[in-house]
C-alpha cells in the first residue's frame, strides 16, 4: 500500500508531463509556459521550486540543533519571500513582457543593450554550473529518501529521482513544472501540517514540548541558541537574515514570477505564497524540535521528518511521506534543470551558433535536459563537493544576480559593463570570504552583495552609463508601467533581436 | 528571557509577514491609472 502511494505519485507526474508536452508548441511555451499560471500556480510552483528537500530534510535537522536560535533563519526566509514578491515579481513580469524576454539571459542583455554576447554568456556560464551542482545534490537526496523509505539501494533511488525529474521537464518544460508543482506544493503543506500536529498531541502540546527540550538543553528555547561572544551572534544573524536579501537573486525562482498570466494576480499569490511559506517552514521547524523531544539521540538529525513520520502514523502512510519529501525534491530539481538549459541555450547557445529560429532553441534546451541530468547524476556520485559547492550556491547567486536584477528593475544608471563586473566581483568576493574561512564571523553573501553594488553602480558611472537609446527605452517602460493605460505595452524595444 | 517571552518572539515573524502580505493585498497602487 505504502509504495502504491508513492508510485501513483511518480505516475502522475509523468502523466502531468504528457499532458503538459501537448499543450507545448513554441519555445515561449516550453520556457514560460507562454505565461500562462494563475495566482494559485505561481505561488505554490515558485515556493515550491525555492524550497528544495532541504526543507523537510535540512530544516527540521537545524532546528533539532538549534532550537528556537531557527528564529533568524525564519526572519530571512519569511521576509526574504515577501520582499521578492512585493518587489521583483510584478516590476520583473511586466518589464519582461515590455522587453519581449522570455528568459532573464535575454532580460539582462535586452534591458542592458548588450550586444556582445558577454553579459548573457557569463551569466548563462554561472548559472548553468550552479544548478548543476545543486541538481546534484537534490539527486543525492532522492537516493538517501529512497533508502530509508523502502530500503531501495542509494543508487537507483538517485536513477529514480533523475529520471522522473528528466521524464517531465523534458516533455512539458515550465508548464510540466508548474503544473506538478502545484500539486507537489500541495503534498509538502499537508505534511508539514499533520505530522506536528500529530507529535504535538503526543508529547503534550506546547508546554510539554517545553519540558522536555528544557530538560535536555535550556539553551535549545533561547533565540541566540545559548551562543554569546559579539562575532558568534553576529554570524547566526547574518546566516539567518543573510539568505533572505540572496532571493531577488535566484534565477530558478524568479523565472517563476515571468511566467504569469496576470501581473494583477501578484497581490493575490503573495499572501497565498506567504501563507504556504509561513505554515511549511514553522512546520518543518517544530518537527526538528518535536524530533529532539521525541529522539534526542538520532544519529542524523535530517531523518527527523521521516523518523517522525514513521513513529506517528500507520506504516501504510509512509508512501505519502516519502511522495511529500519526493514532492519537495523534484519541484526544485525540475526547475534548476530547465533554468540551466534555457540559460544555456537563449544566453550561451543562440550566440555562439547565431541562431534565429527559436523553435531550435527549445530543441537545445531538450537536449541540455538530458545532458545536465547526466553530469548531475556522474556529480552526485563524486558526493562531497557536490555538498561543498551546494552550500554557497544560494549566497553565490545572490551576489552575483540579486543587485543586477533590482536595478535593472529600477535604474536607469547601470550599463553592461557594470553588470559584467559586477557579477565576477560578487562571486569572487563570495568564493574569498568562504575559502578564508570567514563566514564565521559573517555569512558570506552580506560582503559579497556589497562588494556586487557597488562594482554595479561604481563601474556603470566610470564606463558613462548606459547609452542614451537604452536609457530611453527603460524610462518609457517607466512612464508606460507608470501609467499603464494598456495591458500590452511595448513593442519596439527588442534592442538585440 | 523568559519562556513564554522567548515563544512569543519565536513566532512573531509568521505572523508580521503574514500582516505584511495582506498590507501589501490591500495596498493601492501609487501608480495609479487602474
Amino acid at each position: 500500500m505504502s509504495v502504491f502511494i508513492f508510485v501513483v505519485y511518480l505516475v502522475m507526474l509523468v502523466a502531468i508531463g504528457y499532458v503538459t508536452f501537448r499543450k507545448t508548441k513554441s519555445y515561449d511555451d516550453f520556457t514560460l509556459g507562454g505565461r500562462s499560471n494563475n495566482k494559485w500556480i505561481s505561488a505554490l510552483s515558485t515556493e515550491s521550486t525555492d524550497m528544495s528537500s532541504w526543507l523537510l530534510l535540512g530544516l527540521p535537522g537545524m532546528a533539532f540543533t538549534s532550537g528556537y536560535g531557527s528564529i533568524w533563519l525564519l526572519i530571512g526566509l519569511l521576509f526574504g519571500t515577501f520582499f521578492n514578491w512585493a518587489v521583483v515579481a510584478g516590476k520583473l513580469r511586466r518589464i519582461t513582457e515590455y522587453y519581449h524576454s522570455i528568459t532573464l539571459m535575454e532580460f539582462f542583455e535586452n534591458r542592458l543593450g548588450d550586444k556582445s554576447g558577454v553579459l548573457a554568456t557569463i551569466a548563462g556560464l554561472v548559472i548553468v554550473v550552479f544548478m548543476t551542482v545543486n541538481s546534484s545534490a537534490e539527486v543525492i537526496g532522492s537516493g538517501k529518501l529512497m533508502t530509508a523509505a523502502f530500503g531501495v539501494s542509494y543508487r537507483s533511488g538517485m536513477y529514480i529521482g533523475i529520471a522522473i525529474a528528466l521524464v517531465y521537464t523534458f516533455l512539458g518544460g515550465f508548464l510540466a513544472i508548474s503544473w506538478s508543482n502545484l500539486v507537489q506544493g500541495t503534498l509538502m503543506i499537508i505534511a508539514l501540517v499533520l505530522v506536528p500536529a500529530a507529535a504535538l498531541s503526543r508529547v503534550g502540546g506546547g508546554s510539554g514540548l517545553a519540558t522536555s527540550l528544557l530538560s535536555q538543553d535550556k539553551n535549545l528555547l533561547s533565540l541566540f541558541s545559548g551562543v554569546t561572544g559579539f562575532w558568534p551572534i553576529v554570524a547566526l544573524i547574518t546566516g539567518g537574515l543573510g539568505v533572505g536579501i540572496c532571493y531577488p537573486g535566484q534565477p530558478h525562482v524568479i523565472t517563476t514570477y515571468m511566467g504569469m498570466k496576470d501581473p494583477k494576480e501578484v497581490k493575490a499569490s503573495t499572501v497565498i505564497a506567504m501563507i504556504w511559506v509561513g505554515v511549511t517552514c514553522y512546520g518543518a521547524v517544530i518537527i526538528g524540535m518535536m524530533g529532539r523531544s521525541m529522539f534526542p539521540t538520532i544519529e542524523d538529525p535530517e531523518q527527523t521528518f521521516l523518523l517522525l513520520a514513521k513513529a506517528l502514523f500507520s506504516v501504510k502512510m509512509i508512501g505519502f511521506f516519502a511522495a511529500a519529501v519526493m514532492s519537495a525534491l523534484l519541484s526544485s530539481l525540475s526547475a534548476y534543470l530547465l533554468t540551466a538549459a534555457a540559460s544555456f541555450a537563449s544566453g550561451t547557445y543562440r550566440r555562439i551558433a547565431k541562431v534565429t529560429d527559436d523553435r531550435k532553441l527549445v530543441v537545445v534546451q531538450r537536449v541540455a535536459i538530458v545532458v545536465i541530468s547526466a553530469i548531475a547524476m556522474l556529480l552526485s556520485l563524486q558526493g562531497g563537493l557536490v555538498y561543498k559547492v551546494a552550500l554557497f550556491a544560494t549566497a553565490g547567486l545572490g551576489a552575483c544576480f540579486a543587485p543586477l536584477v533590482l536595478f535593472s528593475l529600477y535604474s536607469s544608471r547601470v550599463n553592461t559593463k557594470g553588470a559584467i563586473w559586477s557579477m565576477v566581483v560578487g562571486m569572487a568576493t563570495v568564493l574569498l570570504w568562504w575559502n578564508l574561512g570567514l563566514s564565521k564571523y559573517v555569512y558570506e553573501a552580506v560582503p559579497g552583495l556589497i562588494a556586487s553594488t557597488i562594482t554595479l553602480l561604481v563601474v556603470s558611472k566610470l564606463t558613462g552609463g548606459p547609452d542614451k537609446s537604452v536609457k530611453e527605452t527603460f524610462l518609457d517602460f517607466v512612464s508606460k508601467d507608470t501609467h499603464r493605460k494598456s495591458l500590452h505595452m511595448g513593442g519596439e524595444a527588442r534592442v538585440n533581436q | 528571557m523568559s519562556i513564554g517571552t522567548a515563544t512569543f518572539f519565536f513566532f512573531l515573524p509568521f505572523f508580521l509577514s503574514l500582516i505584511a502580505a495582506v498590507a501589501f493585498f490591500y495596498s493601492k497602487d501609487e501608480e495609479g491609472g487602474r
